[in-house]
């Protein structure tokens, strides 16, 4: 059987495709309990810090939290729990920034991916309405990433409703 | 943009290169209404859950002179937001023998997921651009018979999921039910795949409108009239190598605080590009004929085997990447409507 004449070059390529999609195989990638080195450890509502996702501070609803940014620590998380099957519309405040100081805020899923956002100019106030609506998923976190954008000393208060 | 500047330097290479090589007789001109194959409803797979596309139309403009092999065909999408994009640009000439093909193309998308909550980190930059290119180097099979043969080379760019693993055992004390999650897989949205292997392109259509059969179409005549149903295929099957888009190591660190390597895949892969149609040919002379055809076209690309390579986590602050076999499937499709004329 000659491979140029294109009708045989058809019926081999045909055959080489159905043998390999019955023989696929991949590697495998293998989790090690045994592996080295440390791993960044989840504990929420640090009380010394809340620079990461790890380290997210708990956040109580309908309860106004106080804190504070600077040139050194330009992003704090809090976490929120919106309940098992709370659909409703969520609403975050950020309000009372200090001085001259620029701060946004962003609200993520649980997996850290970035849900909703605002990022009004200087000292206004910023507002993230959210609605929770059914999802397959079912999340019941959600974290909140107050970010310095000025890079200078800013108080703030936060809220969620 | 940048796909009209590529596709204006492309047309004037082509012009270029083919100018001596159209013939003045048998020359072949269609033009084609289509479903955009880049659409939301003609995107199926894994991947639709997170790929989004305008619903648009394209129309195509085809010249061919077959008997130089010449070909020059133009798509222009539509979107329903009224804008306007060009889907893909093919040109095809035979110099000495050779057949020489090739193809770009591709559309703006968007990628979201409508369940924030499902464990997939997705990227922070909502717009993509997908990319398929093509270039073709072979013969003709004997003459007239719309078989042609030879090698390829195939880039995708579009969205993939690559698989993550961590290592085993996460410390939860002082999470509680606050304790933050690790996604399963994250979304490159621009990642690439290139296969590089035989190449074979079944063109039925044009040999239909001149009355002739092809292994994939055998019109049926009464009179001046050509019936049936034909099929062209272009299949590339052969290696193919992954190349990834997204910074998922900036991404992971910020998040994570974790370490993310990435595991290239490379295997066996195959694309197929297909038209299925009904045509409906007048003969009025022999070097006039006008035709409509009716049909579904589409395309899929899948890697079908990987050659092996097992990995396992070496730190505990390591995260692996990889892409699995299947992650990066497409299937896309459209009805279209052609009218084409041979003179």
């Amino acid at each position: 059987m000659k491979l140029s004449n294109p009708d045989n070059l058809l019926k081999t390529i045909t055959f080489f495709l159905l043998t390999l999609m019955l023989s696929a195989c991949e590697g495998e990638i293998n989790t090690n309990e045994n592996a080295f080195g440390d791993v960044p450890s989840p504990i929420s509502n640090d009380a010394d810090n809340n620079d990461d996702y790890f380290h997210a501070t708990i956040l109580t609803k309908e309860v106004l939290r106080t804190d504070s940014l600077s040139g050194e620590d330009m992003v704090d998380y809090f976490v929120v729990y919106m309940g098992n099957q709370v659909y409703k519309t969520y609403t975050i405040d950020l309000i009372n920034l200090s001085g001259e100081g620029n701060a946004d805020i962003e609200l993520m899923s649980e997996y850290s991916n970035r849900l909703s956002w605002s990022d009004n100019e200087g000292a206004e106030p910023d507002t993230i309405k959210y609605w929770r609506g059914y999802t397959k998923s079912e999340g019941e976190i959600v974290y909140i990433r107050v970010i310095n954008r000025s890079g200078t000393d800013i108080s703030y208060s936060l809220e969620v409703n | 943009m940048q796909v009209i500047m590529k596709g204006i330097c492309f047309s004037i290479l082509f012009v270029l290169v083919s100018n001596q090589a159209v013939s003045q007789n048998g020359n072949y001109t269609s033009i084609t209404f289509k479903k955009s194959v880049w659409s939301g409803s003609s995107y199926v797979g894994d991947l639709s859950d997170w790929v989004h596309f305008h619903d648009g139309n394209a129309t195509v403009v085809e010249y061919r002179a077959p008997e130089s092999s010449f070909s020059f065909s133009a798509a222009i999408r539509e979107a329903e937001d009224g804008s306007n994009e060009l889907e893909s640009l093919v040109g095809a000439t035979e110099i000495g023998g050779a057949y020489l093909k090739i193809e770009t193309g591709g559309a703006d998308g968007q990628i979201y997921n409508d369940d924030p909550f499902e464990p997939v980190l997705m990227p922070e930059t909502q717009k993509f651009t997908t990319q398929l290119d093509i270039v073709a180097l072979g013969t003709q099979w004997k003459n007239d018979t719309g078989i042609k043969y030879g090698m390829a080379w195939v880039h995708l760019k579009q969205p993939a999921e690559i698989d993550l693993t961590y290592y085993s055992i996460f410390p939860s004390s002082g999470g509680g039910a606050f304790a933050p999650s690790f996604a399963h897989s994250a979304i490159d949205p621009e990642f690439s795949t290139h296969i590089i292997g035989a190449w074979a392109d079944v063109d039925s259509l044009n040999s239909f409108m001149k009355g002739q059969s092809t292994i994939y179409s055998s019109p049926t005549i009464s009179g001046n009239f050509l019936r049936g149903l034909a099929l062209d295929v272009e299949i590339v099957a052969g290696l193919y190598f992954s190349d990834p888009g997204a910074d998922l190591e900036t991404a992971i660190k910020e998040k994570y605080g974790l370490d993310y390597e990435y595991v290239d895949s490379s295997g066996l892969a195959w694309t197929v590009s297909y038209k299925l149609a009904y045509n409906l040919v007048y003969r009025s002379q022999e070097e006039l004929a006008f035709g409509i055809q009716i049909g579904l076209e589409g395309r899929a690309l899948q890697t079908l085997f990987e050659i092996p390579e097992d990995k396992t986590v070496a730190r505990r602050d390591q995260v692996i990447g990889k892409i699995g076999i299947g992650d990066n499937d497409s299937y896309q499709w459209g009805p279209y409507l052609r009218l084409a004329m041979v003179y």
